[in-house]
């Protein structure tokens, strides 16, 4: 065996374990769910049979439609009106000159790295004295503020990275900037747009802590809160529902993920995220 | 081949940036825009607006407003009591909330410096192993990302129950004897949730990695071949520096995530067993909405966000300093 | 918001005043309110005390058709850290859990967020189904500063006691009659005896005491040999001069810890994985000899073992009286901004009354109506019954110590959980202690 072929094969070694690594807790929760509610559960728990009643208990028990639409609902518009957003900010950071422009970037920036914690507490009393805590804008309206800084930021990389000429010829033709936006840039801005929408979309299904503050009643909650909910209430007694109710909360962005992976990663490969 | 491919933007990136927009003649190369075109515009202002509306309403302001709060003494249902710095000096000075703040610090070995070392190693070997299947491997390696916190914690506690796989498997393999309930124990809670932490972001340093390996031009490792390096010499000569940019991201993303950690935290020990996983964040949330001590918890909250900016700004400082600048 | 420099909270509108049903209230004829909808929440969201709810609620539910209950659950270590949030929300719910205490009542009493119960209570006649001691449980003046007088704001279903749930088979094996164990002391040989009898890697007392409260019930039972309930209430309601600064009670923390050093609560501390309803689950599946907890998890006990389920008090100390930590359960309150307060109080009648009693009592608990009529039907729930009525003729019930500050479940949770891994000595546990309640006293006293 040569060299090349024995680090081969060690480059095959290395990546194999850390792959099952990453797939381990995902497939033992997945490994729980199909599980009778009645089996005991211990070790590795390697289910007989693929029992599908946990997972359906787990939907009614847990009212996880309601979640997931919540959440969707939640999710998708943090999602559509963050691009929209940043769109236009990025646009006039990338592609034009004006004044105080550093200091707005920067302060923008710093939404990048601050944690949501500093700003729940302000959030939960501004929302409740404006009677509209337990509502969806109370989750909408703070992820979108929360969400600009990322996706101006995206979105000005992508502009910067628009060649010069297109937007000098846009503006001899006379055309106004939306037009040169609208028109020229917008249409090869798919992937980074696409990307984005994704990102931000996966970013705000995942976010616990705001809803946690934010939603009190039953019917707005959103997903990963009815999970963590449900789990509080039932890990003792029952960890197969708990399991299968997780596993109903993880898929639908791990659905999202592998059929949007490619151009997901890639997305990010070629707007590399830096400072 | 749609969008250009765009280097990392913000700093000055080298004058040899490749001008390869589809179907543009190639101007004469300049530096990569740092200034828009044409005279400045005023109309810019409006496309800000909205962002930033809502980005001071939502985000910043409320950062602000935290800062205020900070110095009162407020239980969130009543009249609050102006304390000046009182809060301050809390959190100065009680163990349990100079505790978690160690904790974080420890969270960030397992969050950001194992996973960096993890996703160079992995990266490594894709981009240079001629291994087959890369898309593969990076779309499972960055799985764990993707699923949302609550769910990880959920099979995490699992895993680390008594009767869970992992003292299953210690067992099988004849290392019975340290089996225990891991996450219910002082010494090795906070480790194991930090594992949890490295789980989750190796898959994000590798892709990141990945990325920058692949703009480092094949020159340079021709280069140290002649010289007569071998791979480990190519790597800290070729590699590393070229990743610069790339883990100076890699750092400060994994160590935000590190010091803001609350979801991960709350639904596997709520903070326990004691205060053994207590981190700032949990504080927060605790002070502010359990005990109705809301002044300290946005002190905290204050000093959580200082410390954030001031790790981010070194990091970046210390790890991204180009050396053609 | 309160101004942008304004104080936080100064401007708080009125909403947050409590509402005063009206002096006339309606004790029926609720069909005639056409559909409406109840929301509930409890905080005891497993074992016998969910299964009693949902069947009470089913039959509420029957008597008025036109009445849904939306009835959901928590866990009730977490349900003690969000009820006040919940209960702040806009849209709360009618009906929901507190706890009695500093923690959770006084501040939702004091924040105006519950609907003071005087006059349901006279129209339903509480005051003739509870002992002044239960009611007392719920009553607070109306800024919630003084607990134990004042109105009433609550009111709970169930008697709640800690003691002794053995499984008699393993009991018989290693020949441990319970019948022998008069005194404290004897049960503490007994569990000598078990420790040899059972193999090393079974606790002899399954705990589960990651929500940091198991360990306390588990105390409780400890300190009921060296001191006498009375010291424990003085404490909880605050009279000057009280102290958990004793010999009693610094002895039982020695002897708590003797016993995890001696491993009767299982090898290391893996109690602090599982909690206090995963212990229960535990015991029942067979794991340990004793359980040394809450009379709520009787029927996760009888459901697991069957027969061989028992319940009795902790054998007394010097005293020769019984002593243990309980109470009556959570109570359940209107929410000052409920639609239908007077559906909410029948509501509240239903589940607490007499006419709960059957409910309680097959799920092996004990009505906190003095009035009940149910028996119940199986030995475990008449010997937890035994248990409870035995503690109240000693005037054994020492109440549950973490009523006493908003932020004592935590300080105890904390360094009990800190003591039993040995990184705290008991005598710091006793100093944090009394210093949280003296911060908490001065308080009070500043009014």
């Amino acid at each position: 065996m040569t060299a090349a072929r024995r680090e081969q094969l060690l480059a095959y070694a290395v990546l194999g374990v850390f792959t099952v690594v990453a797939l381990y807790p995902i497939l033992s929760i997945v490994a729980l769910a199909f599980h009778e509610r009645s089996d005991l559960v211990t070790g590795f728990a390697i289910p007989d049979g693929l029992s599908f009643g946990t997972f359906a208990d787990a939907w009614e028990l847990g009212s996880f439609g309601r979640g997931l639409v919540n959440s969707f609902i939640v999710a998708g518009s943090v999602a559509l009106v963050t691009t929209v957003l940043s769109t236009l900010a990025g646009y006039a950071f990338g592609a034009m000159r004006f004044r105080g422009a550093d200091v707005l970037f920067y302060l923008l920036l710093l939404g990048l790295i601050f944690p949501y914690e500093a700003t729940v507490i302000p959030l939960y009393y501004f929302f409740k004295d404006f009677g509209l805590s337990d509502t969806y804008w109370a989750l909408i309206l703070p992820q979108i503020g929360l969400s600009v800084p990322f996706g101006t930021f995206w979105m000005r990389a992508f502009f910067r990275s628009t060649p010069e000429t297109l937007v000098q010829a846009s503006r001899l033709d006379g055309a106004s900037s939306f037009v040169t936006l609208w028109r020229v840039l917008l249409p090869q801005a798919r992937p980074a747009l696409t990307t984005l929408v994704v990102l931000v979309f996966m970013w705000t299904w995942n976010e616990f802590l705001l809803a946690l503050v934010m939603i009190q009643s039953d019917e707005l909650r959103t997903a990963p809160l009815g999970l963590a909910l449900f789990a509080g209430a039932n890990r003792s007694q029952d960890p197969t529902l708990t399991a299968a109710a997780a596993v109903l909360v993880a898929l639908p962005i791990v659905i999202v993920y592998v059929f949007l992976q490619r151009s997901f990663i890639r997305g990010m490969f070629a707007g590399a995220v830096k400072e | 081949m749609t969008a250009p491919s765009s280097p990392g933007v913000g700093a000055p990136v080298p004058a040899a940036r490749p001008a390869r927009a589809a179907g543009v003649v190639e101007l004469p190369p300049l530096r990569v825009r740092d200034r828009a075109p044409g005279e400045p515009r005023r109309v810019a202002y409006l496309y800000l607006a909205p962002a930033f509306l809502f980005y001071g309403l939502f985000a910043f302001g409320p950062l602000v407003y935290t800062t205020w709060l900070s110095f009162f003494d407020w239980d969130g249902l009543t009249v609050g009591e102006w304390t000046g710095l009182d809060n301050y000096r809390k959190v100065l000075s009680d163990p349990d909330i100079r505790a978690s703040f160690v904790h974080s610090f420890e969270l960030i070995v397992f969050y950001a410096l194992l996973p960096v070392l993890i996703g160079l190693l992995l990266a490594s070997l894709l981009a240079h192993g001629r291994v087959r299947g890369v898309t593969f491997f990076r779309a499972v390696l960055f799985l764990p990302q993707t699923v949302a916190t609550v769910v990880v914690a959920i099979a995490w506690v699992w895993i680390y129950a008594p009767d869970g796989p992992l003292n299953a498997g210690l067992d099988a393999i004849g290392l019975g004897g340290i089996t225990r309930g891991w996450i219910g124990d002082f010494d090795f809670a906070l480790p194991a949730l930090g594992l949890v932490g490295t789980w989750v972001t190796f898959g994000l340093c590798l892709v990141l990695f990945l990325a920058g390996m692949q703009k480092i031009p094949t020159t340079l490792y021709e280069a140290a071949r002649v010289d007569g390096a071998g791979r480990v010499r190519e790597f800290f000569a070729v590699t590393l520096p070229g990743l610069r940019s790339e883990l100076a991201v890699a750092l400060t993303l994994a160590t935000i995530t590190a010091l803001r950690t609350f979801d991960l935290i709350y639904v596997s020990t709520a903070g326990g067993p004691g205060t053994a996983t207590t981190v700032p964040s949990v504080l927060v949330y605790q002070n502010a909405f359990a005990n109705g001590r809301v002044g300290l918890a946005a002190a905290v909250a204050v000093v959580l966000t200082v410390l954030i900016f001031a790790l981010a700004f070194a990091i970046t400082r210390l790890v991204d300093r180009d050396p053609s600048r | 918001m309160a101004g942008c420099g304004g104080t936080p909270g100064e401007d708080r509108p009125a909403a947050q005043q409590a509402g005063t049903p009206a002096e006339q209230v309606e004790t029926d004829g609720f069909e005639s309110l056409g559909p409406v909808t109840l929301s509930v929440i409890s905080g005891e969201g497993s074992g016998g005390p969910r299964d009693a709810l949902k069947r009470l609620t089913d039959e509420f539910e029957a008597k008025y058709p036109n009445v849904t209950v939306k009835l959901s659950f928590r866990d009730t270590a977490s349900w003690f850290k969000q009820a006040k949030l919940v209960a702040a929300s806009d849209k709360p719910p009618d009906v929901f859990a507190g706890n009695q205490g500093y923690q959770v009542d006084g501040e939702l009493v004091k924040a105006g967020l519950v609907l003071p119960l005087d006059e349901y209570a006279k129209a339903y006649g509480w005051e003739d189904s509870y002992t002044p001691e239960t009611l007392q449980q719920f009553m607070w003046s109306d800024d919630g500063s003084t607990f134990g007088e004042g109105t009433l704001w609550g009111v709970a279903q169930s008697g709640q006691s800690t003691g002794v749930f053995a499984n008699m088979a393993k009991l018989r094996d290693a020949g441990v009659d319970p019948a022998t164990l008069e005194t404290f002391d004897d049960f503490d040989a007994a569990l000598a005896k078990l420790r040899d009898a059972l193999p090393a890697d079974e606790p002899v007392i399954a705990l589960g005491n990651k929500d940091q409260y198991g360990a306390i019930h588990l105390w409780g039972m400890i300190q009921g040999a060296y001191t006498p309930a009375q010291d424990m209430r003085d404490w909880i309601f605050h009279a000057d001069g009280a102290t958990f600064d004793n010999p009693g009670d610094l002895t039982a923390l020695e002897k708590l810890v003797e016993w995890a050093e001696k491993g009767y609560m299982g090898q290391g501390d893996a109690f602090n994985s599982r909690n206090d309803a995963e212990a229960a689950a535990a015991f029942g599946g067979g794991e340990g000899a004793f359980m040394l907890g809450g009379n709520w998890n009787a029927s996760i006990a009888k459901d697991g073992l069957g027969k061989d389920a028992a319940f009795f008090n902790m054998p007394p100390g010097e005293s020769g009286k019984a002593v243990a930590i309980g109470s009556a359960s959570l109570p359940m309150h209107i929410s000052a901004k409920a639609e239908e307060p007077d559906l909410a109080a029948a509501y509240l009648d239903h589940i607490t009354g007499p006419s709960a009693a059957e409910a309680l009592v097959a799920t092996q608990q004990v009505p906190a109506a003095t009035d009940a009529t149910a028996e119940p039907g199986d030995p475990l729930g008449r010997q937890v019954m035994q248990g409870w009525q035995q503690l109240v003729e000693d005037g054994g019930l020492t109440l549950f110590p973490d009523w006493s500050s908003p932020t004592m479940l935590q300080t105890m949770g904390q360094t009990f959980q800190e003591m039993l891994g040995g990184r705290l000595a008991p005598e710091e546990v006793i100093s944090r202690t009394q210093a949280d309640w003296e911060e908490y006293h001065a308080e009070l006293a500043e009014g």
